[in-house]
């Protein structure tokens, strides 16, 4: 088949779902009564739902997408060193924190991660600081979802990236701006299904091509670069791609053991209990003692799909080191970078090999990037509508205002990030990497902290919060940049060799640090959830 | 012992080749049953033991002491 038919065939499964979807969103506009329907879906949805819509939201576009393509390019450790402690982020997240979310949501009309911690810790300033934190992290992580539905829509459409990324916005804006969180709830049980499909035919197509993981490894563990000197996109020397010390830090450096605390025993795993787009979901589900579900659905969907994914980053690593492969040469010439890689696989492979596993291939691509940026408008939108300006300055708006100025805040949001899109960005990988950690570094330890410890204070919990929101976004703004622009050439791979925390680490540690040492020196002044969850605890008259 | 953590979420694909005939894991290390069994013991703590379990164990806890599952 010629790859006009076969972008033909994928982009017709593409426009079926697509209506499917928009349909859903419209549908579930009658469901939408108040603010409580529109944010929560009332609190009345099933827990298997959820469960899957927030496994969808973890995994979204950056393992998708941004993880196929930085293994082709840098190495296999990606995959171990974000994915495997993320499954069990989710039993964390309700082991410490879940219940509680769950069983005091109702009493305290709790919608947000912000309302959970204004409840405990008392005071505006800690929403204020929380919201911030969750919109910088919004843009980052948003930003990463649009650009891979823009090079993807763009392959497929042969449309301009920045029209395929206003594309795929406008897609999933319309659907949760009518069917708000009924309508996400829907949607991205269908987004996961087609994920767990599309995972499942990922690795079959895999084994297929490579003759079994054994023939794959060992052909790319053997491929010496012939050309000499430095080697092109792709073609790295098999030694170097399965060496962490290089893939992380430069040859010689050693530092994959500062990946591995940043990351796996910080970020991924602990690092789950802040990502709002992920957790807040527990504020919807039905019924209180179902959660366990929530936790082992997640972890299992996430456990299926996104090793799936970077697996086809392995294979097509494969496909390029086989002799006279022209495979790294097409992939650059895509003009995308390691973010080319699923393009090229799904359309320019599949689109001539097979079209029909080509679109649920996409499908299941734009499906997680979807159930993520649905998640990030919903939560952009209620940071300043309902924890900035209705929580802390505007308390008596009625509740029909309050889902009228949710709605136009999401839309505020969504034009910021599709700004956002319009310039140069880094790696899509990268920048969900800087999301994921912001709200790792703002939320996690005042959240953890919470449920854990008794001895939290309003002073505390406000002071953590805005520390672990400083130091990563301020380490993420400057450290990031390149050597030459930075003080002692520290940018991007220099902070690793010489700090080897990952900034969002840096904020986590010192965020509970800051916890701890301000509430112990601080007046115990607490907010009234605190007392239902630490009972023993006298509440002051 | 890193090399282990590079084939953890393919055990499964490992076992297939195995299944096949194909004795190896294809990574420059010495391959071993040893090897495979410290792999696959290694992943399903990792991705299924430890959210089955605590799950289970949370459920039946719920179970025990329902009072923990009510709205406040």
């Amino acid at each position: 088949m010629d790859l006009a038919t076969g972008k033909l065939i994928e982009a017709a499964i593409m426009v079926v779902w697509i209506i499917l979807i928009l349909g859903i969103g419209v549908w579930s506009r009658s469901k939408v009564k108040g603010s409580g329907e529109f944010m929560v879906g009332g609190r009345t949805i099933p827990v298997w739902m959820l469960g899957m819509w927030s496994a969808g939201a973890s995994v979204s576009a950056w393992a998708f997408f941004g993880l196929p393509g930085g293994i082709y390019a840098s190495g296999a450790w990606q995959h171990w060193a974000i994915c495997t402690p993320m499954i069990i982020g989710f039993p964390i997240t309700i082991l410490f924190l879940g219940r509680w979310m769950r069983v005091s949501a109702k009493k305290y009309n709790l919608m947000t991660m912000p309302d959970f911690l204004g409840e405990v810790y008392g005071g505006k300033w800690i929403r204020v600081f929380a919201a911030i934190g969750i919109l910088i992290a919004c843009v980052f992580y948003s930003t990463a979802q649009f650009k891979a539905i823009g090079v993807l829509f763009g392959a497929l459409f042969n449309l301009p990236y920045v029209a395929a990324a206003a594309l795929g916005i406008a897609i999933s804006a319309v659907y949760i701006l009518l069917g708000g969180f009924v309508a996400g709830a829907i949607i991205n049980t269908l987004n996961v299904s087609m994920m767990i499909v599309a995972s499942l035919l990922a690795v079959g197509i895999g084994y297929s091509w490579t003759g079994g993981y054994s023939n794959m490894m060992s052909t790319i563990a053997n491929y010496v670069y012939p050309g000499g000197g430095a080697a092109p996109m792709g073609l790295m020397n098999g030694a170097a791609w399965l060496n962490q010390d290089y893939a992380l830090t430069g040859a010689a450096a050693g530092g994959a053991w500062g990946f591995w605390i940043s990351w796996c025993v910080l970020l991924s795993s602990f690092g789950l209990v802040g990502q709002a787009a992920i957790v807040q979901k527990l504020y919807g589900v039905k019924k209180p003692n179902s959660l366990w579900l929530w936790g082992l659905l997640g972890g299992v969907v996430f456990g299926l799909t996104c090793p799936a994914y970077c697996y086809l980053g392995e294979v097509t690593k494969y496909l390029a080191v086989l002799p006279g492969s022209t495979v790294a040469s097409e992939i650059i010439n895509l003009g995308l970078g390691a973010d080319g890689v699923i393009a090229w696989l799904t359309v320019n492979k599949l689109g001539v090999e097979s079209p029909v596993l080509g679109g649920l291939l996409i499908a299941g691509v734009l499906g997680a990037a979807w159930s993520t940026i649905d998640g990030f408008l919903m939560m952009g939108g209620a940071a300043i509508a309902r924890d900035i300006v209705n929580k802390c300055f505007r308390p008596n708006w009625t509740d029909k205002q309050l889902l009228r100025n949710l709605r136009i805040s999401m839309l505020i949001v969504g034009a910021v990030i599709v700004i956002e899109t319009m310039f140069p960005a880094d790696l899509i990988t990268w920048l969900a990497a800087i999301g994921w950690a912001q709200f790792a570094a703002t939320l996690a330890p005042a959240l953890l902290l919470a449920t854990t410890w008794k001895g939290v204070t309003k002073a505390g919990g406000t002071a953590g919060v805005f520390v672990g929101l400083v130091v990563a976004a301020v380490m993420t703004l400057v450290w990031r940049l390149p050597p030459s622009s930075t003080p002692f050439g520290l940018g991007t791979g220099g902070f690793m060799k010489t700090f080897y925390l990952d900034a969002g680490a840096w904020g986590m540690i010192l965020g509970f640090i800051t916890i701890v040492v301000v509430s112990l020196a601080t007046k115990k002044e607490r907010g009234p959830l605190y007392y239902d969850i630490h009972k023993d605890v006298p509440k002051p008259q | 012992m890193l090399e282990l953590l590079l084939a953890n979420e393919y055990a499964t694909l490992i076992l297939v080749d195995f299944l096949r005939g194909i004795y190896s894991w294809g990574l420059p290390s010495t391959w071993s049953w040893g090897t495979w069994c410290v792999l696959y013991l290694e992943e399903f703590i990792f991705w299924w033991i430890f959210p089955l379990v605590s799950m289970l164990w949370w459920r039946s806890n719920v179970k025990k002491h329902p009072e923990l599952a009510e709205e406040i």
